[in-house]
C-alpha cells in the first residue's frame, strides 16, 4: 500500500472531490472503511494490493472504495443488488476499464459463479444478518491462501447484543473455513462497525 | 459440462477443452441469463480453466470483453428493476408523505401568523380543519396572508393528484393488498419493505411492526412492551378497534397482507374470493 507521511493514498488520478497530496488520491477512513480498517491496523501486515491483485467486492455500493481498489488493483468484481447505487457503479466502470459491476445478492454465489475468476482478496462490506455465512459462502472464490476482509456491520447482525460479543461469535463461526489473522472494531471511524482479516485454509 | 460467459469447459479423461460461446456481447448477456436462470455453473473457474482461456484469447482481451459484457447485462437489470413499477411508487408515497410533513407544519405557521395579525378573542376558529381554514384565507384580501394561503391550497392540490396517480398504480401493481388496506396504506407498506418483491418475502410478524422502528428496537434493547402495530395502525379497522383487541386485529390482518402481497408479487391478479375470506377474517379478529 502507498502511504506519504502516514496517510493512505492511491495510485489513482485525483478527481474533483478528493483531497491531493503530491498526485496521489488520498484514500480517507472517513469515506472508506477499507481506509478505516488499514488505520486501525487489522491485519495490515497481509493486505497489500498491487498491479496484479485481484478482488472480489461483495456490497460494493455506488462504488467509491471500489474506485480507490481499481486504482490499486488490476481487476475489481463489484457485486452489488441494490438497484440505485448499481446505476453509479455502472457509470464509474465506463470511466474505468477494470471494474467489472455484477448485479446479484451475493447471498446467492450461484449467480455470479460463471463470472468470477479465482481472486487474491475478498472484501465484503454487506449490510446483512448472516454476514458470516455470505463469507463462507463465497470461499470459493479465494484462491488458496487468499485472504478474506469482512467489514463487519454488527448492527446488521443484532440490535441488542453488544459489538464484542457479535464479533466474536462471528469469528468463531468463520474459524473452520479461515485462519483468523486479525480482528479490531473501527471506531472511531465507524461506530458498530468491526474488521476482520482472514486466510482461506 | 460447466458454462461460463466466455464458453463451456468439458472436462474428461484426456483433460479439459473449451468451446467458446459464439456471437457478440448481447449474445453473450443473454448466455449469462440463461446460465444463471439454468443454474448451469456449479464449479467456480479455476487457474487451470484460465490458462485454457487464454489459449483462445489473452488476459487483457478478456477482461476488457467481461468489462463490456457486464456494464451490458447490469444495465438491462438496473433498467428491468426499475420496470417493474413499485420503485416508482416508493417515490411517489414518500413525495406524499413529506408533502403532508411540509403543508402541516407550513399550515400551522401560517395559521398562527393569521391568528396574531388579526387578534381575537372569541372561540370560533378553533376545530375547524386546516384546509378549510386556508380555503377561506385565500379568498380573504389581505395582501400577503391570501396568496401564502393560496401557495397552500395548491398544495392540497397537488396531493390529490399524486394520491389519485398512486391509487392508480397501487391498484394495478397490488390489487388484493390494495384492496384490503386502502392503495396509500398498502403503498406506505410496500415502501418500508423496500419493494413489492420483499414485502411478499415477508413473515406476517415483521409486517405487523413494520413502521414502529423505534418502538421495536426498545422493546429489544431495553425490554419495553413489543408495538402492536406499525403502518398497518392507519387501517381503520385497526386504529378504530378497543384498545385492548388493537394487537389482535393487527396480527390477523398482517397475516392477510402478506399472503395478498404474495399474490400480488406472483399471481398478478386480484382474487375476489380470498379477498372475502381475509375480510372475514379480520372482522372476526375484532369481535370477541
Amino acid at each position: 500500500m502507498i502511504c506519504i507521511d502516514g496517510t493512505l493514498v492511491s495510485p489513482g488520478k485525483p478527481g474533483p472531490a478528493d483531497r491531493n497530496i503530491q498526485g496521489y488520491r488520498v484514500w480517507q477512513p472517513q469515506k472508506s472503511k477499507f481506509a478505516a480498517l488499514w488505520y486501525a491496523g487489522v491485519g495490515r501486515d497481509r493486505i497489500d494490493l498491487t498491479k496484479d491483485t485481484r478482488i472480489l467486492y461483495l456490497g460494493a455500493g455506488n462504488g467509491s472504495t471500489a474506485s480507490f481498489f481499481a486504482d490499486y488493483c488490476e481487476v475489481v468484481y463489484a457485486v452489488e443488488f441494490a438497484p440505485w447505487p448499481m446505476k453509479d457503479l455502472i457509470l464509474l466502470a465506463l470511466q474505468r476499464n477494470n471494474i467489472i459491476p455484477i448485479m446479484a445478492d451475493a447471498r446467492n454465489p450461484a449467480l455470479y459463479l460463471p463470472v468470477v475468476e479465482p481472486v487474491d482478496y475478498l472484501y465484503m462490506d454487506v449490510a446483512q444478518p448472516d454476514q458470516a455465512g455470505i463469507a463462507i459462502a463465497n470461499r470459493i472464490f479465494l484462491r488458496d491462501s487468499g485472504i478474506l476482509i469482512l467489514v463487519l456491520k454488527t448492527r446488521s447482525i443484532s440490535a441488542g447484543d453488544s459489538p464484542g460479543v457479535i464479533v466474536e461469535r462471528t469469528v468463531t463461526r468463520l474459524t473452520g473455513h479461515f485462519q483468523i489473522l486479525a480482528h479490531r472494531l473501527l471506531e472511531p471511524y465507524y461506530p458498530d462497525h468491526a474488521g476482520i482479516v482472514c486466510m482461506k485454509r | 459440462m460447466q458454462q461460463y460467459w466466455f464458453g463451456d469447459i468439458r472436462k474428461n479423461e484426456s483433460g479439459a477443452e473449451l468451446i467458446p460461446a459464439p456471437g457478440d456481447d448481447a449474445d453473450l448477456v443473454a448466455r449469462i441469463r440463461y446460465v444463471q436462470e439454468k443454474k448451469a455453473t456449479s464449479v467456480p473457474l479455476t487457474s487451470r480453466d484460465m490458462q485454457l482461456v487464454y489459449k483462445h484469447q489473452d488476459r487483457s482481451d478478456y477482461l476488457s470483453r467481461l468489462r463490456r459484457v457486464s456494464i451490458l447485462l447490469a444495465r438491462e437489470m438496473v433498467e428491468e428493476k426499475y420496470k417493474t413499477g413499485d420503485q416508482e411508487l416508493i417515490h411517489l408515497v414518500t413525495i406524499i408523505d413529506e408533502l403532508d410533513r411540509m403543508a402541516g407544519s407550513l399550515g400551522d405557521h401560517v395559521v398562527q401568523w393569521h391568528d396574531i395579525r388579526t387578534l381575537t378573542f372569541e372561540r370560533k376558529q378553533q376545530s375547524r380543519s386546516m384546509k378549510g381554514i386556508m380555503e377561506d384565507l385565500s379568498a380573504g384580501n389581505d395582501p400577503v396572508i391570501a396568496p401564502v394561503a393560496e401557495e397552500m391550497v395548491h398544495l392540497y392540490e397537488i396531493r390529490r393528484l399524486l394520491s389519485c396517480q398512486v391509487q392508480e398504480i397501487a391498484g394495478d401493481l397490488m390489487p388484493n393488498t390494495s384492496a384490503l388496506l386502502g392503495p396509500l396504506v398498502a403503498s406506505r407498506l410496500m415502501t418500508a419493505a423496500g419493494g413489492l418483491s420483499r414485502l411478499a418475502e415477508l413473515p406476517a410478524s415483521t409486517v405487523q411492526v413494520m413502521g414502529a422502528r423505534s418502538a421495536l428496537f426498545s422493546h429489544l434493547v431495553a425490554g419495553t412492551p413489543p408495538p402492536k402495530h406499525g403502518i398497518l395502525y392507519q387501517h381503520s379497522r385497526v386504529h378504530r378497534a378497543p384498545a385492548q383487541r388493537r394487537g389482535r386485529v393487527s396480527r390477523a390482518l398482517a397475516a392477510v397482507v402478506v399472503i395478498a402481497a404474495r399474490i400480488d408479487w406472483y399471481r398478478k391478479e386480484k382474487d375476489p374470493v380470498f379477498l372475502a375470506r381475509a375480510e372475514a377474517k379480520i372482522k372476526k379478529a375484532g369481535l370477541r
